[in-house]
């Protein structure tokens, strides 16, 4: 049995301090196989990318991990200290982030960033390095790369750089790339472009793809597996083709009914809206489930048979 | 880049014209200052017109411009002096301790803004913001006494006043500008590293540290990163403090008895030397805006954002 | 909104502008309580209020005559009888400090007002006009006076016009009075750097737009709507301005082109107390530092509270001297 790249058991995440923290994701529960691609689905706030930052070390400093372990590849890595975490960063795990333009540093080269990436980890010296930067800028589909090496990235439009950070991500081959929307910034036709990208590449290199998104419909595209998050919680989780055809949860369900779909009548919105702070025993979803009952005031927990599992009472 | 010279030659010269104008609006005539309250109108006259103070103003402004190239600021009206050799001998010195207070403040504020970015919200930062707080507040003049008093007279690690020659070796020589050059230094020391200290933990919140991070480049380099980004703005700052040391290095001068410009302005004010008052104020604005140009041009070299505008 | 405002020529405007010159007004609501509420602007204003109150009360305070000489006390340590001790002329220096905080503090504020005032003036005008020969004319003015150093200006103008008063006129200025004209208009320029890049925001928005729309009076649009807007972060560059104007005042009078003795005042002390650093009277050099430090770093201290009150998003400029 080959351990998974990434497994996270009962993950949770808090910030603020004392009186003041707040738990922003609940017992998250996941793992991804290697060179499998996985969607975090959900909306702003709903913990996606909280818990992507999480499993990098990223949190800052008012976050931490409360509860639960998170593991690469079959090692623990939820106690290890900082200066290990920078040798794991870029070599067994990388992480592009949502938006390219301010993602690169505007004062160095797309080159002299491309190239420190590489030589942070077994540095093949300068000269090898430069010639795999160049490689590197064409597998990601860069034309002319020698001559954009050089160039600012206030010179290169917003999938140009994109890309410049997908090579980056991949330069030291990592076992897996946490992509946290990394098309959201982006025209649609430059979307699909990268999304083709990150397929491909993790097709060819075995890199496995942690995507995190609110479109269930760019993901449910090229992902094997999905799982939706709300409110810090997994409410559901299965195959793309699982979650696409037969969604469980009221609020997978709503969101793919809330895409326009040739074909479809547009759904009405939900009723009310969220709240501040919900019954904290209840389901997260009761305020705006249309099939809310009485059991709901108990949360139901990730219930489901083989590996389509969704956290509602009225899926079984 | 080449508006900003043009831009800066201009104001130079209306600088020029402004003091022109100054210096021959004084209450008491150049003559009667040379001559005495007793001189008679025929000798105000007669000294009027050789001197060429009887022309109109644009007139004699047209001359002093022409007269520049070929023998410089010529020799003062009222104590018959070279200027230029005044000044020749003075700037120097000035330019001396300048440059060394210049080089301590930007050393400690860059260091300190730096420590306290990087430890922001823990004691290192509290203690340093206390410290520039402080280090701003304290006037330059004050200090200087009070190193005097503490470095040179009890604990004798330094001369009290003036500057010992390079000739006579260096190590004496740095420590003669020691105390003068630390009492100019520790207000921009305490400005300039808050400046330094603000500018590097917003670097460090941007998203291409994040990402640095994220992707393990290694944390020099991530240092590497962050300061070519902060150090920008610290740039210009520091170019416009560098011009308003010269003004402090004046007070200073004072107090130490070093021989700079403070001592041939002072001495010119008085005995209302105009022509010297009037060549040394040009001299140190010329500096000002020298430096502010300089800064202007760093700057370019190291926001390649700003090259092509 | 502007587009409303053209279509329909009436604009829906006059109840936003209202509201939106109040957002000004609102901000500064309150200030005092808030500036409290900080602790450096806590102790700021405990600061201040000390130097300032004693300043203002010192005619009625139960102290030694500043101007008295009493040479069988010359240099006197701090003792019972002269709690901060006696400087070379047997004078109390308890009472000089006193005495002189009144100009200290009197050109310290009053240069800082002009400077507000000119920088308000000539800024808004430059912002208000944007893109016109307006505009270039008065930036052009201001960068020409931001390129002069202001102490080395202020040493040289006050030389070549010397320490005694003025005549303009039927005018008899007194010297303080012109040192708070000249430091004050030194102050002018970089003030109205700032206060240009402020009102041409300012100038740019919607309702300003909507206000000329309404017939409202170009003099009317720059005091009424501009101004209260941009009152606030200038209060904050103003207030850091202060402790330099104290400064400045000490240096120019340590230098002997300030306040003349035997009025007191804090640079002139420290100026007698000069050759007294080399030896054991460290009282009569002290204090008078210390005084400047104090009022100063008061100054400062409210400066950083009305920042973090009014407008913390505006980094500190850095060094005005």
């Amino acid at each position: 049995m080959i351990a998974p790249v990434l497994a996270l058991d009962d993950l949770s995440v808090a910030f603020g301090h004392g009186l003041a923290a707040r738990e922003v994701v609940h017992g998250v529960t996941l793992d991804l196989k290697p060179g499998e691609k996985l969607a975090i689905v959900g909306e702003s706030g709903s913990g996606k990318s909280v818990t992507a930052l999480a499993v990098m070390h990223l949190l800052g400093r008012s976050g931490r991990i409360t509860r639960g372990r998170v593991s690469i590849d079959g090692n623990d890595v939820t106690a290890v200290p900082e200066r290990a975490w920078r040798d794991l960063r870029g070599r067994r795990v990388a992480m592009v982030f949502q938006d390219p333009m301010t993602a690169l540093n505007p004062a160095f080269t797309v080159g002299r960033q491309l190239v420190d990436a590489i030589r942070s980890h077994d540095d093949p010296g300068a000269k090898a390095a430069w010639q795999k930067a160049e490689q590197l800028l064409g597998d990601v589909g860069i034309g002319d790369p020698r001559r954009r090496l050089g160039l600012y990235p206030h010179e290169l439009s917003g999938g140009m750089r994109q890309r410049v950070l997908i090579a980056m991500a991949i330069a030291c081959r990592p076992r897996l790339l946490i992509a946290d929307e990394p098309t959201t910034a982006l025209d649609v036709t430059v979307q699909a472009q990268v999304v083709a990208l990150l397929r491909d590449l993790s097709a060819t290199m075995g890199i496995a793809l942690l995507f995190i998104s609110h479109n269930l419909d760019l993901v449910a595209e090229f992902c094997d597996r999905i799982a939706v998050m709300y409110r810090g919680r997994i409410v559901e989780t299965g195959s793309a083709e699982a979650i696409f055809t037969s969604a469980r949860h009221p609020y997978t369900r709503l969101l793919l009914a809330a895409v326009p779909r040739p074909g479809r009548a547009l759904q009405a919105p939900a009723r009310g809206h969220l709240s501040a702070e919900p019954d904290a025993s209840a389901c997260d979803f009761l305020p705006r489930c249309p099939l809310a009952e009485a059991r709901c005031s108990v949360r139901p927990a990730l219930r489901g048979e083989g590996t389509h599992m969704s956290a509602c009472w009225r899926s079984a | 880049m080449a508006s900003r010279v043009a831009t800066s030659l201009v104001v130079l010269a209306v600088v020029s014209v402004l003091l022109f104008v100054l210096t021959r609006l004084t209450p008491l005539s150049p003559a009667r200052i040379v001559l005495g309250a007793d001189a008679t109108a025929e000798q105000v006259h007669e000294f009027e017109r050789e001197r060429g103070l009887d022309r109109s103003l644009p007139d004699q402004y047209a001359a002093w411009v022409a007269a520049l190239p070929r023998s410089g600021f010529g020799a003062s009206y009222i104590t018959g002096r070279s200027i230029d050799a005044e000044l020749r001998e003075s700037l120097p010195v000035t330019f001396e301790l300048v440059s060394a207070a210049f080089v301590l403040a930007l050393a400690g504020a860059i260091l300190l803004g730096l420590i306290a970015a990087l430890t922001e919200d823990r004691w290192p930062d509290h203690l340093i913001r206390v410290l520039s707080m402080t280090a701003l507040s304290v006037p330059g003049f004050w200090l200087a006494l009070i190193l005097i008093r503490v470095f040179a007279v009890r604990l004798g690690w330094v001369p009290p006043n003036g500057i010992v020659p390079l000739a006579e070796g260096w190590r004496l020589h740095a420590a003669s500008l020691l105390l003068p050059a630390l009492s100019i230094a520790l207000y921009y020391i305490g400005a300039l590293c808050r400046l330094m200290r603000a500018a590097v933990i917003e670097v460090l919140g941007q998203d291409y540290v994040r990402t640095a991070r994220a992707l393990g480049v290694r944390r020099g380099l991530v240092a590497r990163y962050a300061l070519k980004n902060a150090l920008p703005p610290l740039v210009s700052v520091a170019g416009m403090s560098f011009g308003y040391m010269f003004g402090w290095a004046i007070i200073i001068e004072l107090v130490f008895n070093i021989p700079g410009l403070s001592r041939a302005l002072l001495t010119a004010i008085t005995q209302r030397d105009y022509p010297m008052i009037q060549a040394t104020v040009l001299v140190i604005t010329a500096m000002f805006i020298l430096s502010n140009l300089a800064a202007d041009l760093l700057q370019r070299l190291i926001n390649p954002r700003l090259r092509h505008v | 909104m502007s587009e409303a405002a053209r279509a329909t020529g009436a604009p829906p405007v006059p109840a936003t502008a209202r509201v939106l010159r109040r957002r000004g007004r609102a901000a500064r609501a309150g200030v005092m309580r808030r500036l409290a509420a900080t602790g450096i602007g806590a102790v700021g204003l405990a600061v201040v209020g000390v130097v300032g109150l004693a300043a203002v009360l010192a005619p009625w305070l139960p102290l030694h005559d500043p101007l008295l000489l009493a040479m069988e006390h010359r240099l006197e340590p701090p003792g019972p009888l002269f709690l901060l001790g006696t400087d070379e002329l047997g004078r109390d220096i308890l009472a000089r400090l006193v005495w002189g905080a009144r100009g200290s503090l009197a050109i310290g504020l009053l240069t800082v007002a002009i400077g507000l005032s000119g920088g308000l003036f000539v800024g808004i005008m430059a912002g208000y006009y944007g893109g016109t020969l307006v505009e270039d004319v008065l930036l052009g003015l201001i960068e020409v006076f931001a390129a002069i150093p202001l102490l080395v200006w202020a040493i040289a103008i006050v030389g070549i016009f010397g320490t005694g008063s003025v005549r303009l006129g039927p005018l008899e200025l007194p010297n303080e009075a012109k040192i708070v004209i000249l430091v004050g208009l030194l102050f002018v320029p970089g003030l109205a750097r700032i206060a240009y890049g402020l009102a041409l925001a300012e100038a740019k928005a919607d309702y300003v737009a909507a206000r000329r729309l309404q017939g409202a009076g170009v003099w009317s649009i720059m005091a009424g709507d501009i101004l209260p807007n941009i009152l606030s972060p200038m209060l904050v560059q103003a207030s850091v301005l202060i402790g330099i104007g104290i400064i400045i005042e000490a240096a120019l009078s340590f230098i002997g082109l300030g306040v003349q003795p035997p009025t007191p005042s804090w640079g002139g002390m420290l100026a007698d107390a000069r050759t007294l650093a080399f030896s054991d009277e460290w009282w009569v050099a002290t204090w008078p530092g210390l005084a400047i430090f104090v009022a100063v770093i008061g100054f400062n201290f409210i400066g950083d509270a009305l920042r973090t009150v009014l407008d913390p998003r505006r980094r500190d400029a850095g060094p005005a001297l």
